[in-house]
Parts: C-alpha cells; structure tokens; sequence
C-alpha cells in the first residue's frame, strides 16, 4: 500500500515532531546553563561596588574572593594602576552586605601560606555609613608568615649577636669571674667567722654586764650612806641660812640707799644727754661748714705771700712718667 | 737854766729822724700790701676744679708716703670731680696717675683700662696726653713682662710726642732696659748714653739713665767705666733723696765690684745698701742685697 502524494507518512511526521522537540529541549538547556552562569556572575542579584587603593596588589587579582565575616559576599571586579603608581582595586560585593559597611571600614588582605589570597572586609564601627558617592574603604596587607619570620629575624639578630659577644667576654673573663667567686666564698667565709667571734662577743657582755649590776647594788648602798651624810650638811646650811636671814635685812637696807644714790647718778646722766642730744646734732651739721671754712682759708693762707714763698710747693697735679715706675726698672740687674 | 733850753732843740733833733723811720715803715707796709696783693692772684677756677685740684694733691701726698690705697681713693675723687665739669686735662692727669698708683700696686688690668680711655679718644684729651698716656703703658708692658709692646707703644709714644719731647729721656731709658734684658749691651749702653743727654741736669731721669748705663758697661766688661757711671747715679739720687733708688745704685755698684774681683769693696756697698734698705723699711729688698753680700767669695 502506498501513501498518495502530498500527504506525508506517519513516520516521517513523527520523526519531525522528535527533532522539533530536541531542538527545544537544547534551547532549554542552553537558556538554563546561561542563567545559571549569570546567576553564578551575580546577574540576578544587586550588587554594590567598593573599592580601595593599595601601594602593592602583589597577589591579588579579579575575581579573588571578598569575605565578610568569614563568608564569601563578593569578589574583586577590577584592578586599575592609577597614575601614582597604586593600584585601585574594585570590590563588587552584594548589597545586603554593603548596607553593614561604616566609614572606617577596612580590607585586609589575607595570604596565609598554601592557600589563595582572599580579602576579609571588616565593617567597621563608626556611626557614618559608608559613603555612597565615594564608597573607599581603608586597606591594610597583612603580613605572611614569611614576612613576619623576616621581621623577628631582623630584630633578633642583633639581640643573639650582643648575646654571642656577652658569652664570648663571660668565657674571656672566666678567670676573673672564678676569681671574684673566690672571694665570695672567703668573703663569705669570714662572715661566717664573724659572726661567731660576735657571739661570743655577746656572751662576755652578757657575763659583764651582769658583774656591773652586783656592783651598781654596792655602789647604791654606797649612795644611801652618802645621802645620810648630806642629809646632816643640808642641816648645817640651815643653820647657816638662819644666820644670813639675821644679816640679810641690813644689807638689803644698805643696797637700797646705794640703788638710790645710782638712779640719782643716772637721773643726772640722763639730764645731761638729754642736753647734748639737742646740741650736738646742731654742733655736728655745723662742722661740716666750718672744715670748708677752715680748708678755704687755710688754702688761701698757703697761696697768699708771705706764707706762700715759706711752705712748700703743692705736688703737681701729674705724677711724672719716670722710667723706674716699671718694677722691672726697680729691681738689680742678675749679678 | 741850760738843760731846760737844751731841751726842746733835743726833741726837735730826735722828732725828725723818728718820722723818717715812721715814714720808711709805712712805705715798707704799702709795698708788701701791693706785693701780696699781686702775689695772692690765683687763676680761676671752678667749684669742681678747685676741689680736683685739692684733692689730686691730697693724693700726691698719700702717694709720697707710700700710702697707695689712700692715693687711689683721692685720685678717683680727683677724677670724679674733674670729668663732672669735663676738664680733661685734669681728667688725663688724674687717669695717669691712677695708671701709675695701679701698675705699682700690682692691678696691670686696671690700670691699662686707665690709659687706654686716653688713647682711644685722642679728640678729647689731645696728642699731648696721648704720648704720655702710650708712655705709661710701655712701662706698664715692662712689668707684664712684654718688651715688644713695650717697644710698640714706645714708638707711638714718640711719634705723639711734639719736639722737644719730654718724654725723649724715658723713652730712650726704656728702650736701654729692653736691650738689657735682650741681652745685647752695645745697644742698651748707647740707649743709655742718649737718654742721659736728654734728660736735664741732676734729675731723677738722667741717675736712671747713668744706673742704665753702668749696667750696660757692667755687662760689656767695662768696669771702670761702669763704676763711674754709678757713682753719677748715686749722687743725684742722694741730693734728691730717692732712697730705694740710692740702695738701687749701691746694689749695681757692689755687683760691679764683684765683677772685677774687689771683693771688699764690694762688700761696703753691699752693706751700705742693706742699711738704706733697712732704714727705707724695705726689708725684703734688704734680703735680696743680703743674699748677695753672703753669696761673695770669703775675703782673703
């Protein structure tokens, strides 16, 4: 039996309907795998960029992940070389994330040994949020294990070499360090002589002492005996007090005729300086006039002839220049 | 009847001669009153002047009997009172002679800064007190010991000095002293020759000037010569009176004996100078000259 034409077989419009749906079913596929990979890429999520500028990018480029928090909230999207030489590294980072981010927020960048580079993106505590219009974040590069070993051995260095030397001078000087043990010990040793030769010091005053406080008894006894005896003087001085309490009376009477006869003397004394303090003061300020008085007149008496031809001349008023006014000129030649 | 007629002629013979003598006294009394009133003539002076001038003479008293604190005392009042009334020729003097009581006294510092205010202002005080003030601080260079500044200032000394200089003498004594100490004796005998005919007769400068010249014949083995020279010295300075400078010559005249091996002679002068010494009240002087007279070879 045969198909009339124009009309297809069955078969062949089976076959027809398979290819067609093959072809959809690879365009399906195709649109999924490129939505997963724009998914992947962050095209149907809102992203945010930040960015910082670092003096060194030596480990870094795009697509390093950014963590925040130990999750990973975005990658680097960029790195540009700017004219001075640093390097602006854009971070594109989701946005639920970026919201947390403050003004001093920081990116530390994380090499441990083994592993690829990663940057930790620290928020921050500042009360501005991260400004939208300039969204740069601080930037620090945390040292690798090598770098910080580096630094200790720089620093070390020079404390093991002073240690070296220290041990080298302690080995050089051993004889004198023996040495001054030596003593020490001697040092040490007659401490300990010392010590004993102060207790038996001690024992002796102790015995000494004890033989001064039998004798302090004999010599309080000899006291008591010596008091009796001056219990019969100070009776005598009583005696003698009752005859000078006789006596006294008339000399405090003779005393005070004399005290009188002083005040008069020194009332008298008083009137006459009370006298010359008015006149001397006045005999003084005329004193002065009367020396100028005196020397004027004296001065002209001496200029004045006859005198003047009989007094010597006045010295000139200028020393002569005399060359035996130098001591050098004075003093005998070296024989 | 005759002695009663005799006497009235008597008294008309004895009226006469006694007012010729009356006249003679009065004429007598009017010419010394003229004489003193023409000696009594002072020149003018200020207030401040006289006082300077009384003082500075004060001081120049002090001086002569050694007294140099007091003289310095009166010196600087002197000057005082001379600079308030801007006299400077007072002023100069009073500043010499305070360079002069400085120097003796040991104060060299002080007493250059004297001078010095001399010689830096030439416009106030005058070429005259420049040379005399360039003349003290050569002596004063003599006692430092510096001679070449003590040369130095010799030379501008004499080059401020107007002819006839009356500093020729000092100045050529000084130069005779430094030759001295040079050692060279030819130069300092002939220093010592020129400033003994520039100084005048039978004064201080001219002994210094034979003292400095028996020195230097001393030194050039002419000891007669030298002896002369001192004996010169030591007359003038014995009319004059300078003691210390009388032993000085004595000194020089015993070490000159000494020289020429008169050791007895040289002796008396020793001993002789230690008794000017002695009586001068320097002893220490005295025991310098002792020290020589013990250091003399024993007589024989």
């Amino acid at each position: 039996m045969t198909t009339p034409p124009g009309v297809e077989p069955p078969k062949v419009s089976w076959q027809r309907r398979q290819i067609a749906a093959l072809i959809v079913l690879a365009v399906l596929l195709a649109l999924t795998l490129a939505g997963g990979i724009a998914y992947q890429h962050g095209a149907f999520t809102g992203q945010a960029q930040v960015y910082f500028l670092a003096d060194d990018a030596t480990g870094l480029s795009p697509g390093t992940p950014v963590r925040m928090s130990g999750f990973r909230v975005g990658k680097i999207a960029a790195m540009q070389l700017q004219p001075d030489l640093s390097v602006k590294v854009v971070l594109a980072i989701e946005t639920e994330p970026y919201s947390h981010l403050r003004s001093d927020a920081r990116a530390d960048v994380v090499r441990e040994q083994l592993r690829p580079a990663a940057i930790d993106l620290r928020p921050g505590s500042a009360a501005q949020p991260l400004p939208e219009s300039d969204p740069r974040v601080g930037f620090r590069k945390r040292g690798t294990l090598t770098e910080i070993a580096e630094d200790l051995r720089v620093r070390l260095a020079p404390i093991l070499d002073d240690l070296k030397q220290l041990t080298g001078t302690a080995r050089a000087r051993r004889a004198d360090i023996d040495a001054m043990l030596e003593n020490a010990h001697a040092l040490s040793r007659d401490l300990a002589s010392t010590a004993h030769e102060m207790h038996a010091l001690t024992q002796d005053l102790r015995a000494r002492v004890g033989s001064i406080g039998n004798q302090g008894e004999l010599v309080l006894g000899e006291a008591n005996r010596s008091i009796v005896r001056l219990g019969g003087l100070v009776g005598q001085a009583e005696k003698s007090l009752d005859t000078l309490n006789g006596r006294l009376p008339n000399l405090l009477d003779k005393s005070e005729s004399a005290l009188g006869n002083l005040d008069a003397v020194l009332r008298d004394g008083r009137t006459i300086s009370s006298a010359a303090a008015k006149g001397v003061p006045d005999m003084l300020r005329s004193t002065a006039p009367l020396i100028d008085d005196s020397r004027d007149m004296m001065q002209g008496l001496r200029e004045s002839w006859p005198l003047r031809s009989m007094l010597p001349a006045p010295p000139p008023a200028t020393l002569p220049i005399d060359s035996h006014d130098a001591a050098a000129a004075r003093t005998p030649a070296p024989r | 009847m005759m002695p009663r007629r005799r006497a009235p002629r008597r008294r008309a013979e004895l009226a006469a001669p006694a007012r010729a003598r009356w006249a003679a006294a009065a004429l007598a009394c009017a010419l010394a009153w003229m004489l003193a009133a023409c000696g009594s003539a002072r020149p003018p002076q200020n207030p401040a002047q006289h006082n300077a001038t009384t003082l500075s003479q004060a001081a120049a008293r002090a001086w002569a009997r050694h007294d140099a604190a007091q003289a310095r005392t009166l010196y600087e009042n002197a000057l005082a009172a001379a600079e308030s009334v801007e006299d400077f020729d007072l002023a100069g003097a009073m500043l010499l002679n305070l360079a002069l009581v400085q120097g003796a006294s040991g104060d060299l510092a002080g007493a250059h800064a004297r001078v010095d205010r001399i010689v830096n202002a030439p416009q106030r005080y005058g070429a005259s007190w420049v040379a005399r003030a360039s003349a003290r601080k050569a002596l004063l260079y003599l006692d430092a010991p510096d001679d070449t500044a003590a040369l130095t200032w010799a030379e501008r000394a004499q080059a401020a000095c107007a002819t006839p200089c009356e500093l020729d003498a000092t100045l050529s004594n000084l130069r005779a002293h430094v030759a001295l100490q040079r050692r060279d004796s030819d130069a300092a005998a002939q220093w010592a020759a020129r400033a003994a005919t520039q100084a005048a007769e039978e004064t201080a400068e001219r002994a210094n000037a034979l003292r400095q010249l028996g020195r230097a014949r001393k030194q050039l083995g002419q000891a007669d010569a030298a002896a002369a020279a001192l004996a010169q010295a030591l007359a003038i300075d014995r009319k004059l009176g300078l003691s210390e400078r009388v032993a000085l010559d004595l000194v020089e005249a015993a070490d000159n004996e000494a020289v020429r091996g008169q050791t007895a002679a040289a002796r008396e002068f020793y001993e002789r100078a230690i008794d000017v010494y002695q009586a001068a009240g320097q002893s220490k002087a005295a025991d310098a000259a002792r020290q020589r007279l013990a250091a003399l070879p024993a007589a024989r």
